[in-house]
């Protein structure tokens, strides 16, 4: 038998790879948030791929699919959405570095260029709308509205995540890991998009 | 199996805590609403959610107690159709998304996870109260929907009933199933984080609680499975506000996808209501043998197995939709092989159960009665799911007997099961034993009198979903009926002996079962930051000792017990 008691002891115990034993100290360690995320991003993909299996199976099984939707403005939306990808991931990098100006200001790109997005999108549906491709008119309409109205509730609340931690980035000392985790966010968004463009502007 | 838990500072105060006056509780600490409705304690949470959860219990089965009075007779003398078809509906989804599905996470779960993996909280304690609020506010649209006429498609809002043709509240319940999935979503994310990284220093994944391996396992699937459920809520709203068709075959909707969509959820939240009540019956069984569970890890991976095998079976409820009949015999397949770690688990109990030194105490009552009626449920299961016999038997009582021996002789059985092991860790005091076996014994005797008969009428030809029925199914019916009374006798009585146990019942230290366990080596009721301090963990789960105590303490144990008091 071994000797009792053993001692916490936090040089030995605490900091262990892949293990925090943490909980004691107030406030959310980054390992947990990050991981937090990732797990809500899997809860997310599902959503998705709940959606996307739906499309898959109404459009194969689908005699006439029409879907007048204009390339040029799809690759201009997913310009937009990469490019705030790109402005965001620039933006956890200088704030990695420590420059929380610049870091700031590249996530306020980021969430500006989303909400862009979500305006060329807009103009999209009414673009749409008036020519008659409806979501009541066919079964391509309402499939096309479904999928990028959800994922553009979700740009939404990402360009939101972006724009409150560009917030937090000015105000207090606070906000990076906030940055950062709503830049994992948009990046999921982008992704779902390129599928989503694939999809639908491609094929 | 050898080591002992060492708690540091907080061994010592244990043994103080009975000579001292008033001890400082997560209950005692703060008495204003503010400190319950705006805690972050995850405790706290456990006890509101204890609450709404035994709420909502009480509104289904008053429903199920209108459904049980129309069946006593083969005519229609209480409710109309209309009536029937929408107390059906409202007891499903009151008791499915509102009960059954948040239970034992919710409450025990909450309770119980970060005490036993040794952390002061969940990883994220706002996301839990936010997760209570959310559940709380489905509750409520739930609960308009009640009283502004209900809603009449079936807890499976099957299209295009549910999106075209039915002119009841669909669209309000909708959004409130909608809306408590993400509490659902929420709780599992905090869990899964919690386990993977909040736990003590020495609690490696295999010195782990078998509760601890379920409720991880039920996280998954909550996390991965509810949001597809949302897509398919969200679609059904919107075909019934916006009249878009994609379930609607009148112009090239699916209505089938809509039931691959439905059950893809749907499948897996079976296995969200029953593994955290397989972990609670590891809990106890072991407890009250005082013997290290068998097969340990076997038992861990087979919760895990039931999650990713739950995955893959959901077109056995479609075996009737003309889906092609090759995917048929897969999902016939995999549904089979799902019975493999559901009968790991069986057996690995009544193998820790043998020569062990066994307690009838009331929880280990619960348990032993899930162990049978769980084996009953399970096994007609795989009788639903060989194709030819579920021909027969789709759509019939048959079906409501198996599912009601899960959810009911399994899960409710598991969660009071629960709540009686962890009263006395919640509370501080002791529930009426006498008094917590009797109603043990009336909810089997109820339970089994209530179900058993319509395995019969079932078989017989009785489909599900009417309110009349034919002279010859009338014996069969009226004991179920009967049945049901003695069953809610047996559920009011715990509510009330618990109740009572909160003011008058004995006061208990921090072990009352002498159990191993993380949990009992604190205060009952705990402190709110469960541990006076960090702990380390230095033995293997359910280190009851090497051999059996057959009433004589050996030298080994009586040491043990030694290192452990100090």
């Amino acid at each position: 038998m071994r000797a009792f008691p053993l001692p916490y002891d936090h040089a030995v115990d605490a900091p262990r790879a892949g293990h925090v034993a943490r909980a004691w100290d107030s406030g959310p360690p980054v390992e947990t948030a990050r991981f937090g995320t990732w797990v809500f991003l899997g809860s997310e993909a599902f959503f998705f791929g709940g959606l996307l299996a739906a499309y898959v199976v109404l459009r194969s099984a689908s005699r006439a699919w029409e879907e007048p939707l204009a390339l040029g403005l799809g690759l201009a939306l997913t310009a937009l959405l990469v490019a705030s990808s790109l402005a965001a991931s620039a933006a956890v990098r200088a704030l990695r570095r420590g420059e929380r100006a610049r870091g700031a200001q590249r996530v306020l790109w980021a969430g500006l260029l989303a909400g862009l997005f979500l305006g060329l999108q807009a103009w999209e549906w009414c673009q749409l709308l008036q020519a008659g491709f409806t979501p009541q008119a066919s079964l391509a309409g309402a499939s096309f509205y479904v999928l990028t109205g959800a994922h553009g509730l979700h740009v939404l609340g990402g360009a939101l995540w972006l724009l409150g931690s560009a917030c937090a980035l000015r105000r207090a000392g606070s906000g990076s890991l906030h940055a950062e985790l709503a830049a994992l966010y948009q990046h999921f968004v982008d992704l779902v998009w390129l599928v989503l463009f694939a999809i639908l502007y491609l094929s | 199996m050898t080591g002992s838990t060492d708690m540091g500072s907080m061994a010592t105060t244990t043994g103080h805590a009975a000579a001292e006056a008033p001890r400082e509780t997560y209950l005692t600490n703060g008495y204003g609403w503010k400190s319950w409705f705006l805690t972050v304690d995850h405790k706290r949470i456990a006890i509101l959610y204890l609450i709404s959860v035994t709420f909502f219990f009480l509104i289904g089965g008053l429903f199920a107690v209108l459904m049980r009075l129309e069946l006593a007779t083969p005519r229609a003398d209480v409710v109309d159709a209309e009536t029937y078809n929408r107390l059906f509906t409202m007891h499903g989804v009151v008791m499915i998304f509102f009960f059954l599905v948040p239970s034992i996470p919710a409450v025990l779960g909450n309770f119980l996870v970060p005490i036993m993996i040794g952390a002061r909280d969940l990883a994220f304690p706002k996301i839990n109260l936010l997760s209570w609020y959310i559940y709380v506010v489905g509750g409520i649209f739930t609960l308009i929907v009640a009283v502004s006429g209900g809603v009449d498609t079936g807890w499976t809002f099957y299209t295009p009933y549910s999106s075209t043709y039915s002119n009841s509240q669909v669209a309000l319940t909708a959004v409130g199933v909608f809306i408590t999935g993400f509490s659902s979503i929420l709780t599992g994310l905090n869990f899964i984080v919690t386990i993977h990284k909040m736990r003590a220093p020495g609690l490696t994944w295999f010195r782990l609680p078998l509760f601890i391996w379920a409720q991880y396992a039920t996280a998954l699937i909550m996390v991965l499975g509810t949001p597809v459920l949302a897509t398919t809520i969200f679609l059904v709203a919107l075909e019934r506000i916006f009249r878009i068709g994609i379930f609607d075959p009148t112009i090239g909707g699916d209505p089938v996808l809509f039931q691959h969509l439905f059950w893809f959820y749907s499948h897996p939240a079976v296995y969200i209501m029953i593994l955290p009540g397989m972990g609670v019956i590891s809990e106890v069984i072991s407890a009250f043998s005082k013997k290290r569970v068998f097969g340990y890890s076997f038992v861990a991976f087979s919760s895990l197995a039931i999650a990713i095998l739950g995955f893959m079976v959901w077109g056995h409820h479609m075996f009737t939709t003309g889906q092609s009949v090759y995917a048929s015999m897969v999902f016939s397949v995999l549904t089979m092989l799902v019975a493999v770690p559901s009968a790991v688990k069986v057996f690995n109990w009544a193998a820790t159960l043998y020569k062990g030194s066994i307690e009838l105490t009331t929880p280990m009552l619960y348990a032993l009665a899930f162990m049978g009626l769980f084996t009953i449920g399970g096994l007609t299961g795989v009788f639903l799911g060989i194709m030819a016999v579920d021909r027969h038997l789709h759509d019939t009582y048959f079906v409501v007997a198996h599912f009601h021996y899960v959810m009911v002789g399994s899960m409710v059985m598991a969660f009071l099961c629960g709540v009686h092991f962890w009263w006395p860790k919640m509370f501080g005091r002791m529930y009426p034993e006498f008094l917590g076996r009797f109603a043990a014994i009336i909810v089997f005797v109820g339970f089994n009198l209530t179900f058993l008969p319509q395995f019969v009428v079932g078989f017989q030809g009785m489909p599900r979903r009417y309110h009349v029925y034919p002279e010859e199914f009338g014996v069969m019916n009226l004991l179920s009926s009967a049945g049901a009374s003695i069953l809610g006798a047996g559920y009011i009585l715990p509510m009330f002996y618990l109740a009572w146990s909160l003011k008058w019942g004995k006061k208990v230290g921090p072990n009352p079962w002498e159990a191993k366990g993380l949990e009992w080596q604190i205060e009952s009721p705990p402190i709110t930051h469960n541990f006076h301090g960090p702990v380390r963990v230095t033995e293997e789960a359910y280190a009851y000792g090497e051999e059996p105590t057959h009433g004589h303490a050996t030298n080994t144990h009586g040491q043990k017990e030694a290192t452990s008091v100090r």
